[in-house]
């Protein structure tokens, strides 16, 4: 069998996605790098999955992710429908990942939406807590009720954030369903540390890092486990720390969708 | 460093070496000291000694007045005399002149002339790289090179605090490419947990580097390197690195080095301090924490 095509989305301004196309290739993926400009001509149907890498798209104008936002829901609106109606895995990460929560797909409605078009943004991914930049190392602990094909079987990740904008934060009285938390900041062993800083970074309320749309098919997260493929990209490796390494989820996505 | 592309486990290194301080008394001594030097980090870390290139970059005076052009013309034969010893072709490099000011005296002042010597190395297999950090209580640390420290004073960093310059600079130590070749062959060997040069600050300055990056403590003797310990703390010398060894590995790695300068110093320790004895008796100690503060915050 063929490697799934993966279509990944090029902003002017995004910068992480070589290490996307390098990961995705790893965990057996064919991928294609396609800038926003010629999408319009691009035969996009063909694509097994859709990722949004990260960078900073248009230079981070008007906020984060928020005219890759509008790009995906007004010009490419029905690019973005075919994948998250389909039920096509799609994952954003880091500036990726502000891009599909200020389009609104997440966490999006807790069923597909038929429109991309319309306002449905309930979250945001705002200012760290910290006030500042945060790059560093973190681990990822996967959500056990969280049902979706993202995270079968998928073991703890350590893996690098780079961002200020990354907390997720929804309107006063609103909570995430819990079944739509994908990936939680945890210690070194794995275990959640929902608020504690600096395991968790940005101050996202229970320490989510990343989420899922209702139906599973949709992963956004801030950190990035792209950079995390082979053991010798761990600071410590020479030390004999590696930590768990970020192909599990690539792999997931093209093989279990 | 790996790129994530490329086929296999072959990578490559970039290093530099720099000491304006040596400058001022001796820019001869300053270019042979630093091409030692970057030469010197691109072997700790494991690239291929034979497979070295070395680039050059002048930051001067106005070569127009006659000592400033004259401390250029040292400075670029020890370029020259440095790149034969270690086989090291210079492949580029760039000069930066006229680099003077208007002084509040009314006139003219040349910044001390800097030559930033970079180098570009094959690593035939990162997965065998070694990093400056101490890894486990109870490995040995060696002492590898002719140590040979700089003159009757300690290094630029003393000179720095307010000590005279070093009477006698910087030389090429005769047997550093077969030494360089040795480690090369012990590291991918498998048999260096750490290995970190000594340059600025000189053994002390190292020794700290190595614990500072491992979060561990080290006990060293001193007392055979030099009858002056603040020299044989602190001295200057080329050509010479701090190696850890585990104990198992210790006995093979000695023979590598036979009829070549080798010192056993002492041992990584969990205690968290690093402590310097002079026949076993202490002349500095410093808590590992405190040279971590001293690190990451200000002066």
């Amino acid at each position: 069998m063929p490697p799934p095509p993966v279509l990944i989305l090029h902003a002017p301004g995004s910068n992480r996605d070589g290490d996307l196309a390098h990961a995705i290739r790893a965990a057996g993926g064919e991928p294609h790098i396609v800038p926003l400009s010629a999408l319009a001509q691009a035969d996009w149907r063909g694509y097994a999955m859709l990722a949004l890498p990260g960078g900073f798209a248009h230079g981070d104008a008007l906020g984060a992710g928020r005219l890759f936002a509008l790009e995906l829901r007004f010009t490419f609106y029905e690019l973005l429908d075919h994948f998250i109606t389909s039920g096509k895995p799609v994952i954003g990460i880091c500036n990726g990942f502000q891009a599909l929560v200020k389009a609104g797909v997440l966490p999006g409605d807790p069923t597909p939406s038929p429109s991309p078009q319309a306002e449905r943004g309930v979250a945001t991914l705002t200012f760290n807590a910290s006030g500042h930049f945060e790059c560093r190392w973190v681990t990822l602990a996967p959500n056990p009720a969280n049902p979706s094909p993202w995270l079968i079987d998928l073991p703890p990740i350590h893996c690098p954030v780079a961002h200020g904008e990354g907390r997720l934060l929804l309107p006063e009285g609103r909570t995430l369903p819990e079944g739509q938390v994908a990936l939680v900041y945890a210690d070194g062993n794995g275990n959640p540390t929902g608020d504690a800083y600096p395991l968790n970074p940005n101050g996202s309320p229970g320490g989510v890092a990343g989420i899922t749309n209702g139906a599973g098919n949709v992963l956004g997260l801030m950190p990035h486990p792209e950079d995390h493929i082979h053991p010798h990209q761990h600071p410590n490796w020479t030390r004999g720390h590696t930590g768990g390494l970020g192909i599990k989820l690539f792999e997931n996505g093209l093989r279990n969708f | 460093m790996k790129p994530l592309e490329t086929q296999g486990w072959r990578g490559f290194v970039l290093s530099n070496g720099i000491n304006p301080a040596l400058g001022e008394s001796d820019p001869y001594g300053m270019a042979v000291s630093v091409v030692d030097e970057a030469i010197r980090n691109a072997v700790a870390v494991g690239a291929d000694p034979e497979r070295i290139a070395i680039l050059d970059n002048f930051c001067w005076g106005d070569p127009r007045n006659p000592e400033t052009l004259g401390t250029l013309v040292e400075a670029a034969r020890g370029c020259h005399d440095a790149a034969l010893h270690y086989g090291s072709p210079f492949i580029s490099g760039k000069d930066s002149l006229n680099n003077e000011y208007l002084g509040s005296d009314g006139k003219r002042h040349a910044i001390p002339g800097t030559l930033l010597i970079s180098a570009i190395g094959i690593h035939p297999d990162v997965r065998n790289a070694v990093t400056m950090d101490l890894k486990a209580a109870g490995n040995k640390v060696y002492l590898v090179g002719e140590w040979e420290p700089f003159g009757q004073e300690a290094g630029s960093r003393e000179q720095e605090a307010g000590g005279q310059p070093s009477a006698v600079s910087g030389h090429l130590p005769e047997f550093a490419p077969k030494i360089y070749r040795t480690l090369h062959t012990a590291i991918h060997a498998g048999l260096v947990r750490a290995a970190h040069d000594l340059s600025e600050g000189g053994l002390a300055v190292a020794a700290a580097e190595m614990c500072i990056g491992g979060r561990l403590g080290v006990t060293l003797e001193i007392a055979d390197l030099h009858k002056d310990h603040t020299l044989a703390l602190f001295g200057e010398t080329n050509g010479c690195l701090l190696v850890e060894v585990a104990p198992a590995n210790a006995l093979k790695f000695e023979m590598q080095f036979e009829g070549l300068p080798l010192t056993f110093l002492g041992s990584v320790t969990l205690a968290a301090g690093i402590v310097f004895n002079r026949n076993g008796m202490p002349v500095l100690q410093i808590p590992v924490e405190d040279a971590v503060r001293a690190f990451r915050t200000h002066l």
